[in-house]
């Protein structure tokens, strides 16, 4: 469902050379999947996911979704995708019901559809409480759960989650990931890029480790494991932080 | 990884709410409007918002009143009523000495009888305050007037310029009259001094005190003198009557006949206040959703995963646009009524607008800061695209607001005229044009020039911030630069997008406008080399730049295509053909009264058509045909391609038609409906063949024949009268025929499928 070739981000220096934020990148995830994306800041997780959307130009490389190409034919990839990130906000003058079935509008949701699932996603993700209340006034974990749902009111097959429980209380962070795992079940391919390890631990089959644009790492946690020496992705994420030159010899962040 | 066979076979699964086949332009338009609302919803509820579009305005406009009255109108009214002191002494024994306050003395009587000098003698005997009150002057000289030979009073003449009442003398008498000058208390003293020697005898002199430098004091002294002088002839008209001399006793009289300055001048810079105002209103009404809409969404973070979904940036874009300008509207539209409340119950009305404030006059000015919203918005968008912070944004609009004031201030100018350059220079040309409205003169061609020029502009504007909203480089600052945004695109484009032809027909409009003005001063041997430069500078060599710019393919962003042989005589056959039904359009336009061109315009044109028979025929008629085949690629080249890539080809047939139309009509309105008629034929004939070759020629021959026409025929192009039957007859077989071949021929190919859809 993703397919991600050779991807590369440069981006220009004010004092010339450039920044290489995503090196070389190659991977795939497949429906039903739930794909850990992780790195210490920096990595290159956002720009990835950014790339795959069609928001930023690859400098070479492609990824698509479900066939399309995000540089080519960036619409139906972006009719394909629901994002999630950590700094997406709401309109502070609409209430939740409006900016949902605005969004709904935006994705050719037809009206009587958009309403149900509009239900359906209120039920699931415990916003049917405020549905009336203007997005301004929502608390932070009342947000995110809002931006979850204006996500998945289109119901795409792929959902991009860039640190969707970023700030959440406990609870927050139960319902969203509840709500991962649903979207396995439903078939949804899914990549979720998160500091909270244990999290990802649960959540994700597969995992790509990133360094400095690279992905050092790919595979299962088993696989893991027995490539990077280490049991948990918190060791293996301190080990990249600290030496990541170590596992990523070649790594050449930047070029001048 | 992803192999051929998956980049281009879309792979199977749910795809949700995926509707790919939904592009019929009904729900695409349905979706704009509920993205409007979205926007106008949104804005509406915020509170910053209702306050500059109900509050200043409810506040502002009285305050404005009051200024009006306190300063601006000083110079019109002056003072209502001037009040002028004069004191006399006080009898002797009467008030105490020295000290004694200055006492007011009734003698509105002796003064009503016109009898200065009586009134000043009874004034004299009376001691204390009288509680009278103020006598007029006006009545005084209303007494002189009954007789036939009294002076006219110099005060009555300066009333009738300048001051609407006459000034009121207050009398007092003082026990120091030297002491109440010098202290001001009075303007004036007056000691009158008996002299003659006997009893009943009128001889008195009278003494003046009064304060050298004071200008006061000389208006008193001045009417005083004046009043004596009218006693004294007065006195010595009866005198000579009594005698039986005819003589009158002024064998000479001066009248006075002030004259202010021209009365509207005064009124037009207080009338280009007005539309000043009302255009910085507007600009404070769209300036704060201009910021949140853009930069403020950015900052919240709504501006990526708007930007995240399947609709053109274009028209998100296009939705914050109208939103802004129907907020920009509504407030100019709450300033206009508080205006006109304002000033209908201030009664400033007459003094502003001189004639007053017609309802013609405010729908005129309403127009006018719809346009200058259309205009203002746009660039407020550019502006606002470009920044990253609400902050950002409002740093780069304060230069905007102050750069904004100065061709306003400038439009204030008595001399300053709508012609040549200031008609197409932004906000200048909406201010003159108000000005204009205001005084009763504007004119429908100028008024044209100015509407089309600034919504060129508008559009420009707009095709600027089109590429700024959302882009990776104000998106992702942090990661992007700059330069990303002026980036020359990766890959060729096969055609212009509508944003970049946009702005080169903003580029090209108000060069054209200038240079065909310069060109009309020109020599008329010159004209004809000048006229062949400036088309092909701006129809060919600015649009080549700008697709050189942009990246686009030049045989197919120009349509340099090859066309089936057939085609060329075909367009040469309705080029000659369409000239006698446009020919006969516009004698049908004139004869009922529909044009524009006035009686110096008309005898201009006339004059034109004459010079240019000081040149060659060939040459004459060879320029016409070489401008005319020089104008298609751009309008049926590159704009038409831009067109077509985002619309029907009736789309790009009608809007290049109707921009064709708005260019040839700036020196002559009347040309509109024909140029934009000729344009739909060009259009089409484009469309069909795939290719401008067949259009050129097909301009060449309409040019050729109209000026060889107006070159060997008195009448020109300006005439009244019909062509004969058998020329019209001629002409529909020719256009039968060459639609006929140019349908069977220009098999239209549709290259144009492979052009790119809207930016997104």
């Amino acid at each position: 469902m993703i397919e991600v070739h050779r991807l590369t981000k440069r981006f220009p220096l004010p004092g010339g050379g450039e920044l290489v934020a995503v090196n070389d990148l190659s991977f795939s995830v497949h429906a039903g999947e739930v794909y850990g994306l992780l790195g210490p800041n920096g990595a290159g997780k956002t720009t990835t996911l950014r790339m795959l959307l069609g928001l930023l130009t690859p400098s070479s490389g492609q990824a698509s979704i479900a066939g399309y190409s995000s540089s080519e034919s960036p619409d139906e990839v972006k009719r394909r995708v629901g994002l999630v990130s950590a700094s997406a906000g709401l309109y502070q003058g609409l209430t939740v019901r409006e900016m949902l079935l605005f969004f709904a509008d935006l994705y050719a949701v037809p009206p009587a559809a958009a309403r149900a699932e509009l239900e359906r996603l209120a039920r699931l993700l415990g916003v049917a409480e405020f549905l009336g209340q203007r997005c301004g006034t929502l608390s932070t974990g009342q947000r995110q759960r809002v931006n979850l749902a204006r996500a998945l009111i289109h119901r795409p097959p792929v959902m991009l989650l860039d640190e969707p429980t970023l700030g959440l209380d406990v609870l927050g962070r139960q319902i969203v990931n509840e709500y991962l795992d649903h979207l396995r079940l439903e078939g949804k391919a899914v990549i979720l890029t998160t500091h909270h390890l244990d999290e990802a631990e649960r959540l994700c089959g597969r995992f790509g480790l990133l360094h400095q644009g690279r992905l050092v790492c790919e595979g299962t946690l088993a696989e893991l494991r027995d490539s990077t020496g280490c049991t948990t992705l918190t060791e293996m994420f301190l080990k990249l932080s600290h030496v990541g030159r170590a596992l990523a010899p070649d790594a050449d962040k930047v070029t001048r | 990884m992803m192999g051929e066979h998956e980049k281009h076979t879309p792979a199977a699964g749910d795809p949700g709410w995926v509707d790919p086949g939904n592009r019929s332009p009904g729900p695409r338009l349905a979706r704009l409007g509920r993205l409007i609302r979205k926007e106008l919803c949104e804005i509406l509820r915020d509170r910053r918002t209702i306050f500059t579009l109900v509050l200043m305005p409810l506040l502002l406009y009285p305050l404005l009143s009051m200024a009006f009255h306190q300063f601006l109108l000083a110079g019109f009214a002056h003072e209502p009523v001037t009040e002028y002191r004069i004191a006399i002494p006080a009898p002797p024994g009467r008030g105490e000495p020295e000290t004694a306050p200055l006492v007011q003395v009734g003698i509105d009587h002796y003064l009503a009888l016109g009898n200065f000098s009586r009134a000043l003698r009874a004034a004299a005997a009376v001691s204390g305050p009288a509680g009278a009150g103020p006598f007029s002057a006006a009545a005084v000289f209303a007494g002189w007037r009954e007789l036939d030979e009294a002076p006219v009073p110099l005060l009555r003449l300066a009333s009738a310029s300048s001051r609407e009442q006459p000034p009121r003398v207050l009398l007092f008498t003082a026990a120091n009259l030297e002491e109440a000058v010098r202290s001001r208390s009075v303007d004036l003293g007056i000691r009158v001094r008996r002299t003659g020697d006997r009893p009943g005898d009128l001889a008195e002199d009278w003494e003046v005190l009064y304060l050298r430098d004071s200008p006061r004091a000389q208006e008193v002294l001045a009417l005083v003198e004046g009043q004596l002088t009218a006693a004294n002839a007065r006195f010595l008209q009866r005198v000579l009557r009594h005698l039986d001399v005819p003589q009158r006793p002024s064998p000479v009289r001066v009248f006075r006949t002030p004259l202010g300055e021209t009365q509207t001048a005064d009124t037009v810079s207080l009338a280009a206040l007005v539309p000043l105002i009302l255009i910085l209103m507007t600009i404070t009404g769209a300036v704060y959703p201009a910021i949140d809409l853009t930069a403020g969404e950015r900052e919240r973070g709504t501006l990526e995963i708007l930007v995240a979904a399947p609709v053109p940036r274009l028209a998100l874009l296009f939705a914050k646009y109208v939103s802004v300008v129907t907020v920009a509207v509504l407030t100019a539209l709450v300033n206009l009524v508080m205006m006109t409340v304002t000033v209908q119950l201030s009664g400033l009305g007459d003094r502003v607008f001189g004639g007053g404030l017609t309802a013609l006059l405010v729908v005129q000015v309403f127009g006018l800061l719809l346009l200058f919203a259309a205009f203002f918005s746009a660039v407020l968008l550019t502006l606002t695209s470009f920044a990253r912070s609400f902050k950002e944004a409002q740093a780069y609009l304060i230069p905007l607001m102050l750069v904004s004031l100065a061709p306003g201030l400038l439009g204030m100018m008595p001399g300053l005229e709508l012609t040549g350059l200031n008609a197409v220079t932004p906000l200048l040309n909406i201010v003159l044009l108000a000005r204009d409205l205001f005084g009763g003169k504007a004119e429908a061609g100028m008024a044209a020039v100015v509407v089309f020029s600034t919504l060129g502009y508008a559009v420009a504007a707009l095709s600027v911030a089109a590429r700024f909203f959302g882009a990776e480089a104000v998106l992702y600052s942090e990661q992007s630069g700059w330069s990303d945004l002026f980036r020359r695109p990766a890959r060729p484009r096969p055609a212009p997008t509508p944003s970049g032809a946009m702005l080169t027909l903003a580029v090209i409009f108000p060069v054209y406008f200038v240079l065909a003005s310069l060109t009309a001063r020109a020599a008329p041997e010159k004209q004809a080399l000048l006229q062949v430069g400036v088309t092909l500078l701006l129809f060919v060599v600015i649009p080549l730049l700008a697709a050189a710019r942009g990246r686009v393919e030049l045989g197919s962003g120009f349509r340099l295509r090859g066309a089936s042989w057939v085609a060329f005589p075909a367009a040469a056959l309705l080029g000659v053909s369409l000239f006698p039904p446009v020919y006969e359009l516009l004698v049908f336009l004139r004869n009922h009264g529909l044009t524009f061109l006035g009686p110096r315009h008309e005898e201009l044109l006339r004059r034109v058509i004459g010079e240019s028979r000081t040149l060659p025929a060939l040459i004459a008629v060879g320029t016409a045909a070489l401008t005319g085949a020089l104008e298609e690629p751009f309008f049926r080249g590159y704009l038409f391609s831009a067109l077509r890539s985002v619309g029907r080809p009736a789309m790009a047939v009608l809007g290049s038609a109707v921009v064709f139309g708005l260019f040839h009509s700036v020196s002559w309105f009347d040309r509109f409906v024909p140029s934009t008629l000729m344009g739909v034929v060009l259009g089409w004939v484009c469309w069909r063949t795939g290719s401008i070759l067949p259009g050129m020629l097909l301009h060449a021959c309409y040019n050729a024949l109209w000026f060889l026409l107006a070159y060997y025929q008195q009448t020109g192009s300006t005439g009244s009268d019909h062509l004969p039957p058998e020329w019209l007859a001629a002409a529909a077989l020719g256009l039968v025929i060459g639609v006929g071949l140019i349908r069977f021929v220009g098999q239209d190919s549709n290259p144009d499928k492979s052009l790119s859809g809207l930016e997104s």
